[in-house]
């Protein structure tokens, strides 16, 4: 194929690896010649080259030559040209590009009366410059260019009366060099011993022309020899080792003499050989054929394949033209070794695949798994346990690490919902502080268990309970009180609110004189009937033991007031906020200012002394205490887990993914605290379903497929990525296929299916194809399709009707096209179901049926059969889609208006997950369609079972008693059963 | 890390230039330069399917996504592009005749949108949704494509090439390719670019120069981040599901070779030994 013209009769390639596009054409003409430069551009259209260096020679340039040599002095190489008038003149490319003045490097005279007719340098030692004119001829030029030492082959002359026309140095071994004769004579010489070693003579072919003449690039007994002779236009390739005729030989396409031979120096199986018959022909000498064959309307003079532009080739006419073209895709079918990929290696799972050139086997090579630390192990013995409190139980038994068994610990606790459990956890043991008490005080303080739950069902218990204090003890108890005040006052020296001053300003009177001073104000009021006065003079004077009983005496409100007075007057740290907060039943106010060092006093404290149903909103705001004043993440997430507050727990672990150990741990984790958190969150499953991502990405790095799936499970239904994950996991060709697919159950195929359409291919038109009228978008192009692209799946939804197969998978909403935008226009998210069993209710079932059920709440109900392994063009007959379940994709709207409100749906930002918002739109968007409505029902429906766990958890515990309370105050009423096909159901207040 | 465990007899007469998997690695199909595509079951170890396309050298094929069912295109040296679907048989489903060699194809991730790289450096998309017409024809590359690939999210279109020059190709909202970046730091042609399977801004190239080159795709530039010399032509580079490993093959005067490595941190890849 012609890529590029330009003139010469003769050309030769750059070798240059960064200028590869460049060619030395000579132009001869009366005047003398030109050689010119020509650089081109294959991706350009034009057919024309650019000119980029010009060189003048006197006289006309018979043959040409370029190499690479000294590259320090000459950038781009030598180009030599030899002349009609017998010498050589050396030229420096870089300075005849640069277009210097003087390019000429060097002229070799004095060689030959006659002209130059070939010329090479050794590729080896490229110094090294073989000359053919009356004899051969080799110059070497390292030591003075300019003076080269020039020195013959050997003797005896084999070409002796006859010109050179060929000589070319053997391209293996780099003494050796080859020539030919005028007269049909091939020599092979020796220069390491400078003597003929070889030599043949074809005897069909003896006539006065050109003999052209190469060495094979790879065998290096081979050589090359093509005949301008029109009896016998030949190219024959004769091996030294037989030296009694030529090995191969082809004949019979040129139909005259070959004038130019050219073997490729990319593919060395191919050679190119030029006629005076005009035919260019390529020959696969290995396979002893014609690749290509091409007649061109001129003479050939020369022609040369380019060093390093695979593929291209120069020719030259006898009448000046050169031409740069490509080697035509031939009949044979032999492909150029440069396009063909000898080697190469695929992967899949756990295995690679690949080949090797000459070899008809393919090797499959099998990676290890790798584990470390036993990570995957633990992990997926974690998974396999089919209960919550089995999975915490086990975690604290195996777990080597302080920070996470801690945390388990507290899991452990909020499972069993024990409140010794929890103070344990916290490290108090109720046994061991109520026996230290009765050491001191010599009574028994200790409590039968049923007494104290019963305590704290009660809902109004008495303020204060007095019956276990003496008054000396509470006498005794508030002088140190009072004293550690004073202490402590004196220590600080804060500014003080001046009602409260009073009672601040004198010491604890020790009279016991009742006659005198204060205590004799306080007997006067008393006297009087003054009690009020008596209760202020006796707290001012630090008599708070007789303050307070004179206070019970009068009323309520009085005793309060003092109290009140009392607690908020003192300095003493524990007692202003926390005794007080315990005596007034404002745990939130201890959780408020408690020192964080001690947290944990504070947690079991609001633990006993809550009754409002608190416990989890005070350490959920311990937990943010620890996060905004010290950064603290391990303290805060043991408040947070305490909390049972999910969002606040991943918030924490979200970054609990610097190695893969922590990560594990931080999946282990979450998988129980989402089966204990009370709140859904849409936060806690992105946060959630990324870490799960991470994870898996992971396990299947180190080819520990099962640990994937296992994590993988416990993906939120509207992750897309983790559900082809997992479909991948469970259908895919590796070790562990069997065991995932024995453990869990068939994943929905998570794509949209689609039928290939056919082109034009006429024996196959009949097939039943799509409508043509199907654009269908792909997934980078913008959605202007969006339109008819949703119409089409709808369409599909409608034929396929009664497909029950195909049906659930074709209406995935999670196919490419949305996966895409999913991540900007969420459709309304399907609430993470609730698919834990509550433990303590349930028998535990068996292990494998456990995960079968929540394999199945995750992922809707298998296939009975692969759908997407089967024809799809067989006719649809099918059974009614599937039941509903949390991915149910959009029912099929019977009416374009639907159709329509379902393209909005597409475009609104994502609904309000709480029911009650939700309610308030109810009535606005009457008009929406069905499924809209049935995820709104969906949705109620799991806040509906979420309620029933909440009712079985807090039925059981009595700790949680509120949180029914407060769920239920949120709580809504359940919907009618929903309905695919009914009206919408009627607006609810 | 890497042990032979099985050989597949190809069945080829000739030589094989490409074997790729399905999206599952239950079925490996192979072409070469005798026409053929041979699929095999890899668990059950035999032969499954033979389809005569051409009688000359395929050099590359290539699966579309399961949502499509079994459906294989391939390209030949003769410049056919088909595509073939499985049914009780497989059939031809649609074909393009090219002028010239077509060297490598790839199906977009997830669609059936196929990039056809040709020996006169054309990419040429066949769109099913356009009855397999050609999409856009276009000349990317000044000689020779030796190989494509697309990214995950099919945004970008690396196409690799004997002028020297990588070439990323963005699809933006007109459908029409537009030249995003020219990478030329190989000293010599460029036989196979790979994006990596998770990030769709790592691409890896490597040619007869051979270096493994390692970019990133910034949005206002590209950035080389690793280097390896490997001393030999490298052909073809293959990552596994993840992209925690790399294969590179290659030949060094005749001899093929593989060489594994892993991927350590911030994209960087490290030689692994293997049998």
């Amino acid at each position: 194929m012609l890529l590029k013209t330009t003139q010469g009769n003769m050309s030769v390639w750059s070798n240059l690896k960064s200028q590869s596009n460049l060619l030395v054409s000579a132009v001869n003409d009366q005047l003398g010649a030109q050689l010119q430069f020509n650089s081109f551009n294959l991706g350009q259209k034009n057919t024309s080259t650019s000119i980029i260096g010009t060189i003048s020679c006197k006289d006309a340039v018979t043959c040409l030559a370029w190499e690479n040599f000294a590259q320090e002095t000459y950038p781009m190489g030598l180009v030599a040209a030899g002349t009609s008038e017998g010498y050589v003149a050396l030229y420096d490319a870089n300075s005849a590009i640069n277009q210097e003045e003087e390019s000429c490097v060097s002229i070799i005279d004095q060689l030959y009366e006659g002209p130059v007719n070939a010329i090479e340098f050794n590729e080896f030692k490229p110094n090294l410059i073989a000359l053919g004119g009356q004899d051969v001829l080799i110059a070497d030029i390292i030591k003075d260019i300019q003076n080269p030492q020039v020195f013959g082959p050997g003797n005896p002359n084999l070409h002796e009366d006859s010109s050179i026309t060929a000589v070319s140095w053997n391209k293996k071994i780099l003494h050796i060099l080859a020539s030919a004769s005028q007269n049909g004579l091939t020599g092979v010489w020796d220069l390491r011993n400078n003597k003929p070693i070889f030599s043949f003579q074809d005897s069909s072919a003896i006539s006065n022309k050109k003999v052209s003449l190469l060495w094979n690039p790879e065998i290096p007994t081979q050589i090359a020899v093509a005949y301008d002779d029109e009896r016998a236009p030949e190219l024959q390739i004769w091996d030294l080792r037989n030296p009694q005729g030529p090995s191969i030989v082809f004949s019979q396409i040129h139909k005259s003499g070959i004038n130019s031979l050219s073997w490729c120096p990319n593919d060395h199986s191919l050679l190119l050989t030029g006629g005076r018959d005009g035919q260019v022909v390529c020959w696969n000498y290995k396979t002893q054929s014609v690749v290509s064959q091409e007649q061109l309307n001129f003479e050939i003079a020369d022609l040369k394949w380019s060093k390093r532009v695979t593929s291209v080739y120069s020719i030259s006419s006898v009448d000046g033209q050169t031409s740069i073209r490509s080697l035509p895709c031939g009949k044979e079918g032999y492909a150029p070794k440069w396009l063909k990929p000898p080697v190469g290696s695929v992967y899949a799972f756990d295995q690679m695949a690949a080949f090797k050139e000459n070899n008809s086997a393919i090797q499959v090579y099998s990676i290890n798994q790798s584990d470390p630390d036993n990570i995957f192990e633990n992990f997926n013995a974690f998974c396999s346990i089919d209960a919550d409190q089995n999975r915490i139980q086990f975690e604290i038994d195996k777990q080597h690490n302080q920070q996470y068994t801690q945390y388990w610990k507290l899991l452990n606790s909020v499972q069993k919902e024990d409140k010794k459990e929890y103070l344990a956890t916290l490290g108090f043991s109720v046994k061991e502080i109520t026996q230290q008490t009765e050491n001191y005080t010599g009574k028994r303080h200790s409590k039968k268990d049923d007494q104290n739950k019963k305590k704290n069902q009660a809902p109004q218990r008495p303020a204060i309970d007095f019956a276990t204090i003496t008054d000396q003890d509470a006498d005794s108890f508030f002088n140190d009180l009072t004293n550690q005040s004073i202490n402590k006052q004196q220590q600080t020296n804060s500014s003080r609110n001046q009602d409260v001053e009073i009672f601040q300003s004198e010491q604890v009177s020790k009279n016991t004189n009742w006659n005198v001073g204060v205590e004799k104000i306080i007997k006067d009021n008393l006297i009087v009937g003054n009690y009020e006065g008596a209760i202020d003079c006796a707290l001012k004077c630090g008599r708070s033991a007789e303050a307070l009983l004179l206070a019970y005496s009068q009323s309520k409100e009085i005793f309060e007031q003092t109290m009140n007075t009392f607690l908020t007057t003192q300095t003493d740290y524990f007692l202003k906020n926390v005794l007080k907060h315990i005596v007034l039943k404002h745990p939130d106010e201890i959780a408020k200012n408690y020192e964080l060092n001690t947290w944990k006093e504070c947690a079991a404290m609001v633990l006993n002394s809550d009754n409002t149903g608190q416990f989890h909103k005070i350490m959920e705001q311990l937990g943010d205490r620890f996060i905004a004043e010290r950064k603290d993440e391990f303290n805060a997430l043991q408040c947070y887990i305490l909390a049972m507050n999910g969002e606040k727990c991943i918030k924490i672990l979200i970054n609990h993914n610097k190695s893969l150990k922590e990560l594990s741990e931080a999946i282990k984790l979450l998988i129980v605290i989402e089966a204990y958190s009370l709140q859904e969150s849409e936060l806690f499953a992105r946060y959630f379903d990324s870490l799960i991502l991470q994870f898996a990405n992971y396990a299947i790095q180190h080819n520990q497929y099962l640990s994937a799936a296992y994590s993988l499970n416990f993906s939120s239904p509207d992750c897309q990525r983790a559900l082809e994950l997992l479909d991948l996991l469970y259908r895919g060709n590796h070790k562990e296929r069997n065991i995932i697919q024995k453990i869990m159950d068939k994943p929905t195929f998570p794509f949209k299916y689609e039928q290939i359409k056919m082109g034009i291919v006429k024996q196959l038109s009949a097939q039943p194809v799509h409508a043509p009228n199907q654009p269908v978008s792909r997934p980078t192009r913008p959605a202007v399709n969006q339109h008819q692209d949703d119409h089409n799946v709808r369409q599909q939804i409608q034929q396929n009707q009664n497909q029950n197969t195909n049906s659930a998978a074709i209406n995935n909403p999670f196919g490419p096209n949305v996966a895409k935008t999913a991540d900007e226009q969420v459709p309304p998210p399907s609430k993470r179901p609730v698919q834990k069993p509550n433990p303590p209710v349930k028998p535990a079932p068996p292990p494998n049926q456990t995960k079968k059920q929540e394999a199945q709440n995750l992922q809707g109900p298998p296939f009975p059969n692969e759908p997407f392994r089967q024809e799809q063009q067989q006719p649809l007959v099918q059974p009614p889609p599937p039941p509903k379940h949390h991915m149910a994709p959009p029912p099929p709207p019977p009416q374009q208006q639907q159709f329509q409100s379902n393209q909005q749906q597409q475009f609104q930002p994502p609904l309000p997950q709480q029911p009650f918002q939700q309610q308030q739109h109810q009535p606005q968007i009457t008009q929406q369609q069905q499924w809209q409505q049935e995820q709104q029902q969906q949705q109620q429906q799991q806040q509906q079972n979420q309620q029933q766990l909440f009712n079985q958890r807090t039925q059981q515990n009595p700790v949680l008693d509120n949180k029914q309370q407060i769920q239920q105050s949120k709580a809504v009423p359940p919907p009618p059963a929903p309905q695919r096909r009914g009206p919408p159901p009627p607006p609810k207040k | 890390m890497l042990t032979e465990s099985m050989q597949i007899n190809s069945g080829h007469q000739s030589m094989i230039h490409d074997i790729k998997y399905d999206y599952y690695g239950d079925k490996l199909a192979s072409c070469g330069s005798d026409g053929y595509i041979n699929v095999y079951d890899v668990s059950k170890k035999q032969q499954v399917g033979q389809i005569k396309i051409r009688d000359s050298p395929l050099f590359s094929l290539c699966w579309s996504h399961p949502r499509f069912g079994n459906v294989l295109a391939t390209s030949s040296y003769d410049g056919e592009i088909s595509i073939y679907k499985e049914q009780k048989e497989w059939i031809k489903v649609a074909s393009f005749q090219n002028e010239v060699s077509v060297n490598c194809v790839q199906f977009m991730p997830r669609e059936l949108l196929l990039a056809c790289g040709t020996s006169d450096g054309f990419v040429i998309l066949l769109d099913n949704n356009k009855n397999w017409d050609v999409d856009h024809k276009w000349q990317a590359h000044e000689s020779t494509i030796h190989g494509l690939c697309w990214n995950q999210d099919g945004s970008l279109l690396a196409t690799c090439s004997a002028d020297k020059l990588i070439k990323v190709w963005e699809f933006t909202n007109n459908n029409k390719p537009q030249l995003k970046y020219t990478i030329q730091s190989h000293l010599d042609v460029v036989k196979d670019v790979q994006f990596h399977p998770l990030e769709n801004n790592i691409l890896v190239s490597g040619g007869d120069d051979g270096r493994l080159r390692t970019h990133r795709i910034d949005d206002d530039n590209i950035v080389e981040i690793q280097v390896i010399d490997f001393h030999i032509s490298i052909w073809r580079i293959a990552f596994n599901m993840l992209g925690n490993l790399l294969t590179i093959n290659g030949e060094n005067n005749g001899q093929s070779q593989i060489q594994t490595l892993k991927q350590e941190n911030n994209f960087q890849y490290s030689k692994i030994d293997c049998d």
